[in-house]
């Protein structure tokens, strides 16, 4: 099966990874040594990892509109945390000795991990709003005028609301900088949006 | 980078945490589903029905996709026949029931090579389900 979804993938049109559940469906001989250690493999090994320590999952699920509009909302967000995911395993994938890569994976989980508590306690302290679900999507289109450092022409035909949230943030740039250019944004809003602190680390 | 992935074995994605997970980090997932399930998105499950129809998932079906590859068949019949240890199973993997299950759909015309081979058989339950050994299933 991974070689039809191998082959199928790699149309042009699909362009898709082959992901699995199941171990079981690697037969013999994709599951051989050789092809375990193949870099694209432990790829995919260390991004799963990652992947189900850095993103929240609620037991109830995510109600799959509620998931659309999220993932729509910060789609920004998502390449960019994306991409930096991916850039660092394909580094860690490069060392060459298994224990030594198994150590940096371990370590840059937890890195992802404080940056993400990082990122939600400045959240906390600069009163985030818990409507930011919306509101934050609203305002960030604002990101670009505050880094160009002309935040007046990005608040022009704002709503109230955005206005609110960029007024509430104001004198504070860094800290909003800090928030909404982190890679690891895209994390931490959706730990926020989906699992309480108490639940996080149960996750 | 590929901003999607395609799931595999089953039809259905599961619904569960560590795919909740998956979902919240590609763009999209595909899973390869017979082309009855294109029309009829319900027979897919409640959950997947709606991942599909909020283009959280997309069904893709082999044959749109399997003629665009031009050695589809040979290079993998080539890999299971250079294969020593499917080689020894043959026959042997259907009698003990070292099987998957699977429709017809996802192999075709695989299925019919394999059978020849002595890897796969046609199953008695409708739908195009056929037993396959769990060997070949790379």
């Amino acid at each position: 099966m991974i070689y039809l979804s191998s082959v199928l993938g790699k149309t042009e049109d699909l362009n898709m990874e082959p992901i699995t559940d199941r171990r079981q469906s690697l037969s013999m001989c994709s599951a051989s040594s050789e092809n375990i250690s193949k870099p694209i493999n432990i790829l995919r090994d260390l991004r799963m990892r990652v992947i189900q320590a850095i993103l929240p999952a609620p037991t109830r699920g995510i109600p799959v509109l509620d998931l659309v509009q999220f993932k729509t909302q910060h789609h920004d967000l998502l390449h960019r945390f994306r991409r930096h995911i991916e850039s660092s395993l394909i580094n860690i994938t490069r060392t060459p000795d298994e224990a030594l890569r198994t150590k940096e994976a371990q370590m840059y989980e937890e890195e992802l991990r404080e940056q993400r508590e990082e990122i939600l306690a400045l959240m906390r302290r600069r009163r985030w709003p818990q409507i930011a679900f919306g509101a934050v999507a609203v305002a960030m289109p604002l990101v670009g005028g505050i880094v160009t450092g002309n935040p007046a022409s990005a608040l022009l035909g704002l709503p109230p609301l955005a206005y609110a949230i960029y007024t509430a943030f104001s004198g504070d740039r860094e800290k909003q900088n800090t928030i909404l250019s982190s890679p690891l944004a895209y994390a931490a809003l959706a730990q926020k949006r989906y699992l309480t602190a108490s639940t996080a680390n149960s996750s | 980078m590929a901003d999607r992935v395609l799931y595999f074995p089953y039809i259905r994605v599961p619904e569960n945490r560590r795919f909740t997970r998956v979902l919240l980090y590609w763009d999209q997932v595909g899973s390869i589903v017979p082309s009855e399930y294109v029309n009829d998105p319900g027979g897919l499950g409640r959950y997947m029905a709606a991942l599909v129809k909020e283009g959280q998932v997309k069904p893709v079906t082999p044959r749109t996709y399997i003629h665009r590859v031009p050695n589809f068949a040979e290079s993998f019949l080539k890999m299971i026949d250079d294969n020593p240890v499917i080689k020894g199973r043959r026959g042997i993997a259907l009698q003990k029931q070292e099987t998957f299950t699977l429709h017809i759909e996802k192999f075709s015309p695989l299925v019919y090579e394999l059978r020849d081979m002595g890897l796969a058989r046609e199953t008695d339950s409708p739908g195009g389900k056929w037993k396959v050994s769990r060997l070949t299933y790379t």
